[in-house]
């Protein structure tokens, strides 16, 4: 059994190792402003001023710009959905609420887009007739795919509070939400944050959702949120499926390199958030 | 006054979640409501035929697909992990245990189309030549790709759940004069027989739920696979190809059938692990009360 | 007037000469040790004035010998510095043409009334045409997006993208107000796409059929000719086939490539979803119709078809004649080989248009679009990828 594990432990170690380590080797030669900006000069090209053409550079934005819109959609409310099934759902309606947030958080990726474009496909036949795939479409989508994270970790974090901390605003005079605010949130502050920087993660990296509402290969960077848009894992699929010379290989590892890159250091960052949370919990007490 | 508000925004915010599930659920139906409706266009879906230029619409093929593919990322996947979480668990010193665990942890962050990436160009050319049959996008590869996406999931949910239990049993273990070793095998082991199911049914749900893996490494061929090597396609595949490539309205229809099939599956699996794993976070709850 | 060009390259001046319109002059090429031949030409063509270029010009002796040479006529010589132009200072070109222009300008009053001749001041941007030598018409044919604004969506056929794409990048970086996006999918995508209105411009490898047509109502614009070819890897040794043999293939009869003259191997399909173009025309036009081996693997399009191909020994699949490069090979069916020239010809039969759709009368925009790829700079962009223009 001891030799099983080890050999089990062997085999797993290897093919991660070889997976980063094959991207490493052609990834790092290709590193270059040449592979993000093609030849348009780097200030003019971030700045907007001129598109960029052969580079990776509004892959890059869009990822950011998808990030930012699906965080600014998901986090409250996932917070919010969080305390209230920690702090106030009881009973029957708790037991529903929880079975539908695990039913969304089992839910594959690519039902998700499914939803998506069936929204639009609806809304063009009833609200609004101009109705189209865009970024907002797909931020929307992604929020909807990472707020069962959310709220699960927000309300794992909210429940693991020990009974000490908990009694501690009621014995002040705290009001239920008072004790929320001044005393739980900020105990469990580091675990709910380090639950977003993950779900940050897991936004980056979908391509499934994003497939269907609203990336293209070609689209430069978005400045409507009513424009279709470029994203890393996307260009990574489409350039793997369909390079037409060795340069857009090239931007396949690339891009590739610069994704694993991305989710690896909100991994880091969340996991020493939490390590730091754990740490001083065990020292305080 | 203030209370009472912010608990009606709370609920309206869960609220809002439920009614967004219940959405994707509704507009599945809705949406395959026509091929459904009638029992030609039932018979039509679930018959193993996929050529809609000339009518057929079966998602038998894929539905195949899908859980053969599962089935034997999920064969490949298990004894990898509970090997490895014996060896986090007992049967390796500190050092390397904690190294082992610290890369599986990291393993989740690798993207999805990473896997499926480095899969295309190192993976399926070693295949391809081994087997001399077959192109290489095949059942095979993908299996083997997918068991290393679902690993991280499984030995975590199972580490987490063994370690609590070995905080339960260490002083009685150490008591007896056991070695980590053998608290692991003899005490530890026989009882996660419910962690092992509810780690297997999560990575079996993951299989499932999984596209990129299998739109870029399984070939994408729409019919029942028979041997290791054929060239297979999963109902998720399915859809995302049929969005992107197709355009008539029958074969949108089907999509979300392969959709409705796919969210029952999941919602399935997930009641079944609220069912016996239900039972664990029961238990958790009276640990906690009683220490 | 009339203004001599004492340059060095005769066949830079003709180039010149070709890219200008309404120039009168004449071109030699002195040998810089007879100033006097200079004078001479002078003389014979009544020229105006004269306009050095070459890259000697910093030596100063030499332009000393022409000044003497020329003291004799009464002609003005000024001078541009073409030492200093290259790619970098072309955006200068314009300024110094034009201090250049008003230099000549003063000078014309001192020349005499008897040397006018009809010359247009095109001599100034001949030294701008000379760098700017593809610039040029490329700047005219652009011109038609001055001062438009809007964006244009495009889906559709994959063999149209590096067409799509190339004008774009060159209407976006002309100007930075309209924006294109390229979509893959195939034909059937595309006329779907466009016929809902989910984009502006919906792309086709085939005609767009009658009942499309009027369901959509879509007005169809084709803009070059793509022949449909049937590819292996360059390691295969095959190099011909016949229809029949194809058309076993295919329909999973023949499994072996030592059946149809290769090697010892089993062969590997390769085809396309069902909304591609590309298969349909090679269905109808080679397969007969015939059926396509439910086995085979299914990429999704040009490009990935022929990544798919390059990547296995033993793949077979259909490309268009566009996407053909060195990593795959074509096949010569039926003694016809598979090149541009002869699907223009229709000795080689699986050809096919492609086309641009929009739903209704295209807008001003879009018709900007339609007509710049279907103008001379489309055409260049359309040659460069492979396809014969369909203006040829």
């Amino acid at each position: 059994m001891t030799f099983f594990s080890w050999l089990a432990a062997g085999i797993v170690m290897t093919a991660v190792f070889i997976l980063i380590g094959y991207l490493l080797i052609k990834g790092l030669p290709i590193m270059s402003p040449a592979l993000f900006f093609g030849d348009t000069p780097w200030r003019a090209a971030v700045m907007g001023i001129e598109p960029v053409f052969d580079g990776i550079y509004p892959a890059v934005a869009g990822t950011f710009i998808l990030i930012a819109c699906s965080s600014f959609i998901a986090i409250p409310v996932g917070v919010f959905c969080g305390i209230y099934l920690a702090e106030y759902a009881r009973g029957p309606l708790k037991n529903i609420f929880s079975f539908m947030v695990d039913l969304l958080s089992g839910m594959p990726s690519i039902v998700m887009g499914l939803f998506g474009f069936a929204l639009i496909l609806l809304m063009r036949r009833t609200l609004y007739a101009q109705a189209n795939t865009s970024i907002l479409l797909s931020s929307a989508c992604i929020a909807l795919l990472i707020l069962p994270y959310l709220i699960r970790m927000t309300q794992v974090a909210l429940e693991s509070l020990p009974e000490s901390t908990r009694l501690l605003g009621p014995s002040l005079g705290y009001t239920r939400w008072q004790n929320i605010w001044h005393v739980l949130l900020p105990a469990s502050s580091t675990a709910t944050f380090s639950g977003i920087i993950l779900s940050i993660g897991r936004a980056a990296e979908d391509t499934a959702v994003i497939m269907l509402t609203g990336v293209v290969a070609n689209a430069g960077i978005p400045r409507a949120l009513s424009d279709k848009f470029e994203a890393l894992p996307f260009s990574i699929f489409y350039l793997t499926a369909e390079h037409r010379d060795e340069l857009e290989l090239q931007r396949a590892f690339g891009s590739a390199l610069v994704l694993l890159t991305l989710t690896a250091t909100l991994f880091l960052i969340s996991y020493c958030i939490q390590r730091r949370f754990k740490r001083r919990w065990e020292l305080g007490e | 006054m203030l209370e009472k508000w912010i608990e009606r925004v709370l609920f309206v915010s869960m609220l809002f979640c439920a009614l967004c599930i219940t959405a994707v659920f509704g507009f599945l139906v809705y949406f395959s409501c026509p091929l459904l409706s009638n029992a030609r266009g039932l018979a039509g879906i679930f018959s193993s035929v996929w050529k809609p230029f000339i009518g057929e619409f079966g998602i038998l093929p894929m539905l195949a697909g899908t859980f053969s593919l599962a089935f034997l990322a999920l064969v490949l996947a298990c004894p990898l992990a509970i090997g490895i979480t014996c060896f986090i668990q007992g049967l390796a010193p500190a050092r390397p245990a904690n190294a082992v665990r610290s890369l599986v942890y990291f393993m989740t962050s690798i993207p999805t189309v990473i896997y499926g990436f480095v899969a295309v160009f190192v993976l399926v050319p070693i295949i391809r030549d081994t087997f001399n049959r077959g192109a290489g996008f095949c059942l095979m590869t993908s299996a083997i790709t997918l068991s290393m996406l679902i690993i991280p999931t499984m030995v975590i949910t199972l580490e987490a759940d063994m370690r609590q239990r070995a905080e339960e049993v260490r002083l009685g273990a150490r008591s007896l004069g056991l070695t980590p070793a053998q608290e692991l095998l003899w005490i530890l082991l026989p009882c996660s027989g419910r962690g092992i199911v509810v780690a297997m049914v999560l990575g079996f749900g993951r299989a499932v739920g999984d596209t990129l893996v299998a739109l870029m490494v399984a070939g994408n061929a729409p019919v029942i696979p028979q041997s290791l090597l054929d060239s297979i396609r999963t109902l998720t595949a399915h859809i995302a190809l049929v969005v992107a490539t197709d355009s008539q309205d029958q074969a949108y229809y089907s999509i979300f059938a392969a959709g409705l099939l796919l969210f029952l599956i999941m919602a399935l699996l997930t009641v079944l692990i609220r069912t016996i794993g239900g039972r664990f976070g029961q238990r958790e709850k009276r640990h906690e009360r009683a220490s | 007037m009339l203004h001599l060009f004492n340059i060095v390259n005769l066949a830079f001046m003709h180039d010149i000469v070709d890219r200008c319109f309404q120039i009168d002059f004449a071109i030699f090429i002195p040998d810089p040790d007879r100033p006097a031949h200079i004078q001479e030409m002078v003389k014979k063509n009544q020229a105006d004035s004269i306009i050095h270029s070459g890259p000697y010009f910093r030596r100063s002796c030499l332009m000393e010998a022409v000044a003497r040479a020329l003291k004799g006529i009464d002609v003005s010589a000024p001078q541009i510095n073409t030492a200093a132009y290259n790619m970098e200072n072309t955006g200068r070109i314009k300024t110094r043409a034009d201090a250049f222009v008003q230099c000549t300008n003063k000078q014309q009053h001192t020349i005499q009334e008897g040397m006018m001749k009809k010359v247009t001041f095109i001599t100034v941007f001949a030294a701008l045409c000379a760098f700017l030598a593809a610039g040029s018409i490329q700047a005219s044919e652009l011109d038609r997006f001055i001062g438009m604004k809007g964006k244009i969506d495009i889906a559709g056929g994959t063999a149209h993208i590096p067409v799509m794409n190339d004008a774009g990048k060159n209407i976006m970086k002309f100007n930075p107000d309209i924006r294109i996006t390229v979509a893959g999918g195939g034909s059937g995508v595309g006329v779907q796409k466009v016929g809902e209105g989910l984009v502006d411009i919906g792309n086709t490898g085939r005609a767009v059929s009658e009942a499309e047509k009027s369901k959509y109502g879509l007005v169809s614009f084709p803009f070059a000719i793509d022949g449909v070819a049937v590819v292996v890897n360059p390691k295969n040794q095959v190099k011909e086939l016949a229809t029949e043999q194809i058309q076993k293939i295919f329909s999973g009869q023949v499994v072996n490539w030592k059946d149809v003259g290769g090697a010892d191997a089993p062969i590997h399909l390769f085809t396309r979803d069902e909304a591609s173009g590309t298969r349909e025309v090679f269905w109808e036009k080679l397969l007969n119709k015939g059926d396509v081996a439910q086995s085979a693997n299914i990429v999704a399009s040009n490009g990935a078809m022929k990544v798919a191909v390059a990547g296995d020994p033993h793949a077979i699949g259909y490309l268009g004649i566009g996407h053909i490069s060195k990593d795959v090979k074509a096949i010569v069916i039926d003694k016809v080989e598979p090149l541009q020239e002869n699907a223009k010809s229709g000795v080689y039969r699986v050809t096919r248009n492609l086309y641009m759709n929009t739903k209704g009368q295209p807008t001003q925009l879009q018709q900007a679009f339609i007509d710049y790829i279907l103008g001379p700079d489309g055409a260049e962009i359309c040659k460069k990828y492979g396809y014969i223009p369909i203006s040829e």
